[in-house]
């Protein structure tokens, strides 16, 4: 799985613990747990878009495409969006949460 | 049974990560043409071909669990299997195959009602598209029947053959195509255009009965229209466009695809010719990818490169 520079951000413990009280095996819990990780990059990045100005959406979708995991980019975020860190932060909570809940409704 | 948690799970897990990317998509849709590698990065904003990459590796988890758990997929509840489409592209082929092979027609040609009727049926009930024999009153004089290897067409006024990507074996034509190039120029080429060359197929439009009172409309609605070509054989199915008018009758075959289409039926080694059924694609809104169908469009695969 190719690495972006949010990733550290991500914290999916309580996922796989969730998964594993499920009963879910190994195979299974890869599965969902890559599905719940697409989840959590798209909507950070649509939480980045909609705080970083128009005009920077260009560039900054470059850099992306050029090296996903450079710490810099973080940087360069910060500079544009007030207190991003925390705003990706709140969205990884807030998706860790709703995974959280749809899982728990599993029954058998 | 514990793998139906799995089920829910995934599909629960899914339907939350669609909602993501459609989020993302309409919020952000000319931004997101900056972003080449999305379907790499963010594989959910590019659900089918994004499949595509994970069909294979789905088959080989499955089938060759390696000492885990689950089970086989083709042990699973077909109804399962079919909801989320978690099928490798060999295992899709194989239940095409198997849906079609009762079916085949005795003798190349039209098919009757029934017959247009039950295998269009089986290929949308596997691959998820709606197809059929007979479009908005146009019907080919083959649906199945026998399909020849082509040669790459130019496809903008300058093209060669070595800025093709593939199959560059195959040689290219020395002539244009039925409709001319397909793109003004190298630089205004656009995706599709070059899709369209990568995956044309070509039908005897000249032998329509119609075609001598009626070129001028027949000629416009043939153009660039989507077919499916099925190899019964091996289950393959391609989405290609129409992009040329032949064969000629004394080659004994009734249709022709391009290289790349070729290969995805494979058929283009050893005699390069087989028997297929050619199908109308019914996408009005054109949204049916064009290529080598490996994953129902519309129920997908679960992801996991």
């Amino acid at each position: 799985m190719k690495k972006l520079f949010w990733d550290y951000l991500i914290e999916v413990e309580e996922i796989k613990v969730k998964l594993d009280k499920h009963g879910m095996v190994k195979e299974e819990s890869y599965h969902l747990l890559k599905v719940a990780h697409d989840t959590f990059n798209l909507k950070i990045l649509d939480e980045v878009l909609s705080y970083l100005p128009k005009e920077k959406h260009k560039e900054f979708l470059k850099e992306l495409d050029e090296k996903p995991d450079n710490p810099k980019l973080l940087e360069v975020l910060k500079k544009e969006v007030e207190d991003i860190e925390n705003k990706i932060k709140e969205v990884v909570k807030n998706v860790k949460q709703e995974i959280l809940e749809k899982i728990e409704e599993i029954t058998d | 049974m514990k793998k139906k948690k799995f089920f829910k799970a995934y599909r629960k897990l899914d339907k939350l990560r669609g909602q993501a990317a459609s989020s993302l998509s309409k919020k952000h849709k000319s931004s997101l043409k900056h972003f080449k590698k999305k379907k790499l990065l963010l594989p959910g904003l590019d659900k089918p071909k994004r499949l595509l990459a994970g069909a294979t590796l789905a088959g080989s988890l499955f089938l060759n669990p390696g000492g885990s758990t689950i089970p086989k997929i083709l042990d699973w509840p077909v109804e399962e299997i079919s909801k989320l489409g978690l099928l490798s592209s060999y295992e899709l082929n194989e239940m095409l195959k198997e849906n079609l092979t009762s079916l085949l027609p005795g003798e190349i040609g039209k098919l009757t009602k029934e017959q247009e009727e039950k295998i269009c049926e089986a290929i949308e009930k596997v691959l998820g598209i709606d197809v059929c024999a007979n479009l908005e009153g146009n019907e080919l004089n083959y649906a199945y029947g026998w399909i020849g290897y082509e040669q790459h067409l130019y496809r903008y006024p300058g093209d060669t053959l070595d800025q093709h990507d593939e199959e560059l074996v195959a040689g290219i034509a020395p002539g244009l195509g039925a409709w001319g190039y397909f793109a003004d120029s190298k630089a205004a080429m656009t995706e599709e255009e070059k899709l369209r060359e990568k995956y044309y197929s070509v039908v005897q439009t000249l032998y329509l009965p119609e075609w001598q009172t009626n070129s001028e409309e027949l000629y416009q609605w043939y153009k660039y229209r989507k077919v499916i070509i099925v190899n019964p054989e091996n289950g393959t199915a391609c989405v290609t466009v129409i992009g040329d008018a032949g064969p000629a009758k004394w080659t004994g075959k009734q249709f022709g695809g391009s290289p790349e289409v070729m290969k995805s039926l494979d058929l283009n080694l050893g005699m390069r010719k087989g028997k297929v059924f050619v199908l109308f694609v019914k996408d009005e809104e054109n949204k049916i990818p064009l290529g080598p169908i490996d994953f129902n469009i519309r129920k997908g695969l679960p992801k996991l490169g």
